[in-house]
């Protein structure tokens, strides 16, 4: 195996020499080299990370949002104020119902927890409240 | 008078000898007149649900009407491709399962390019997979979901578990090598799990390398079993020359066999160097993104299951995890094959998929 190694390791070498000669001829040709290559892709690998980070980042501040709505709507309605609380008169019923069911509805619907359309990794808390919301 | 040792009838020797030309010429026929596109692999119907760089996610179309609720994520190993699992109509680890009611998703790690040689572990396990992870807990609305890890899968999947022990809800390891120090396997050795990077310099190899090349890898795999994998395999050729469907399923396994990605270079490095030289995954040291990866946190119940026979992943090594989770609920069950007749034996494909299952609904 020590013998295996060895000849593993004198290639490798061979091969890693190899590349500092083809190197030196490609930079006296103005060629790109390998080793630029190499840190090319390891900057576009590095900012990849990053984009992931964030990604993850964003789905977990979405997720909490979404958590903070959800608990939002579902906190009881506020009584109304007493003087719009006052009974109207007997001959003007109808209207005064109308009114009312008017303001009811022009009450600020809870607002639905932004939804992620991205395939990326969604929490399962932020799925549930969806599914809460919409229902 | 001294006999020659080997007695040899000229006469039978010229038959056997007429009648293996013959077998060659006839499979020489059969084989002319196989085409590429008859050697498909994928039986079961998938469709992709997610991607990220290279890494597909599919999810196998379920076979039942009410598939069992909690589905089950399929991790593969990076050294080869993952439809093994499912690779024909009569030997599809996948095709059992989806029939027995299970709802089956699969990691695709694609074939990583030079520009993935980068890639770590951190970015296979806490990026990929656990991405992964969260899309099928999310289509489900579970908290937790089933992971079946093979093969070097496995060892992925039991790092993501002790990291995530809390999205995991039960772990079933196949042919997973946990401790890499079994010294029964020449894989093990030749990675150098006794004289560590004397046998392999995992650095310099990839300083050399970049990617570590998916035919050097073969290369290695070949030669753990030199005769009987580069000369008395195709010698049994000749025999099966004149079925045509034995010649197609001969060379369906071939493709498979010969369809190796190339290793990410730095995953590859930190593999080779945490798990196979220093063995680092049982003594709670590797380290996954900064995170120590400890096998006590693997609390849920684990189904371990591996091969008599396997030269690649000794049974002592995947025995091994017993030792190292911390769960009360452990099972171990062991097939009388190789590594790969886990997939494509007639027998196991029989009785793992059940057991499988079985194991799977009563923990529900």
């Amino acid at each position: 195996m020590r013998a295996q190694g060895k000849l593993l390791t004198a290639t490798m070498n061979y091969r890693i020499a190899q590349r500092e000669f083809v190197e030196i001829m490609a930079k006296q040709l103005d060629m790109p080299t390998r080793t630029e290559v190499d840190a090319a892709h390891k900057s576009i690998y590095t900012q990849r990370r990053e984009l992931r980070a964030l990604k993850h980042a964003l789905a977990e501040a979405n997720a909490r949002i979404a958590k903070l709505e959800t608990a939002l709507a579902e906190q009881p309605v506020v009584a109304p104020a007493p003087a719009e609380a006052v009974a109207p008169v007997a001959s003007d019923n109808g209207a005064a119902k109308q009114a009312a069911s008017k303001r009811s509805s022009s009450k600020p619907a809870p607002k639905k927890p932004s939804t992620r359309k991205s395939t990326t990794g969604r929490s399962t808390k932020s799925r549930t409240s969806k599914q809460e919301s919409e229902d | 008078m001294i006999q020659f040792p080997i007695q040899i009838d000229p006469l039978q020797a010229a038959q056997e000898l007429a009648e293996l030309n013959l077998k060659i010429a006839q499979g020489v026929q059969t084989m002319s007149t196989i085409r590429d596109e008859e050697i498909q692999y994928g039986v079961s119907e998938k469709h992709a649900v997610y991607r990220e760089d290279k890494m597909v996610l599919y999810h196998f179309e379920p076979l039942v009407e009410q598939p069992f609720e909690v589905p089950v994520l399929i991790s593969y190993a990076l050294v080869n491709r993952p439809y093994m699992t499912d690779l024909q109509d009569n030997r599809s680890l996948v095709k059992n399962l989806l029939q027995l009611g299970l709802d089956i998703y699969l990691i695709d790690w694609g074939y990583p390019g030079r520009e993935d040689r980068w890639l770590t572990l951190d970015d296979y396990i806490n990026g990929y997979m656990d991405a992964a992870v969260d899309v099928v807990r999310a289509r489900h609305g579970l908290e937790q979901i089933n992971l079946l890890g093979i093969c070097q899968g496995g060892s992925f999947a039991l790092c993501y578990t002790a990291l995530n022990p809390a999205k995991v809800k039960n772990l079933v390891a196949m042919v997973t090598p946990v401790d890499f120090g079994v010294e029964d396997g020449l894989l093990n050795l030749w990675t150098g799990c006794q004289i560590g990077s004397e046998s392999v310099d995992a650095d310099l190899m990839v300083e050399a390398l970049g990617n570590i090349p998916g035919d050097f890898m073969n290369f290695g795999y070949l030669m753990l079993k030199p005769y009987q994998l580069n000369v008395q395999k195709y010698m049994g050729l000749a025999n099966i020359a004149t079925d045509r469907r034995r010649v197609q399923d001969f060379l369906r396994m071939e493709k498979w066999i010969f369809d190796s990605p190339d290793q990410a270079g730095e995953a590859w490095r930190q593999f080779i160097k945490d798990f196979y030289q220093a063995n680092k995954l049982i003594t709670g040291e590797v380290e996954i993104g900064g995170k120590q990866v400890d096998l006590a946190a693997i609390d849920m119940p684990v189904l371990n299951i591996y091969a008599d026979d396997d030269h690649l992943v000794p049974p002592a090594s995947s025995q091994a995890l017993a030792q190292y989770v911390s769960t009360d609920d452990y099972t171990e069950a062991n097939f009388p094959v190789g590594h790969i007749g886990m997939y494509v034996s007639g027998k196991v494909q029989r009785d793992l998929p059940p057991l499988i299952t079985d194991w799977l609904k009563a923990r529900k």
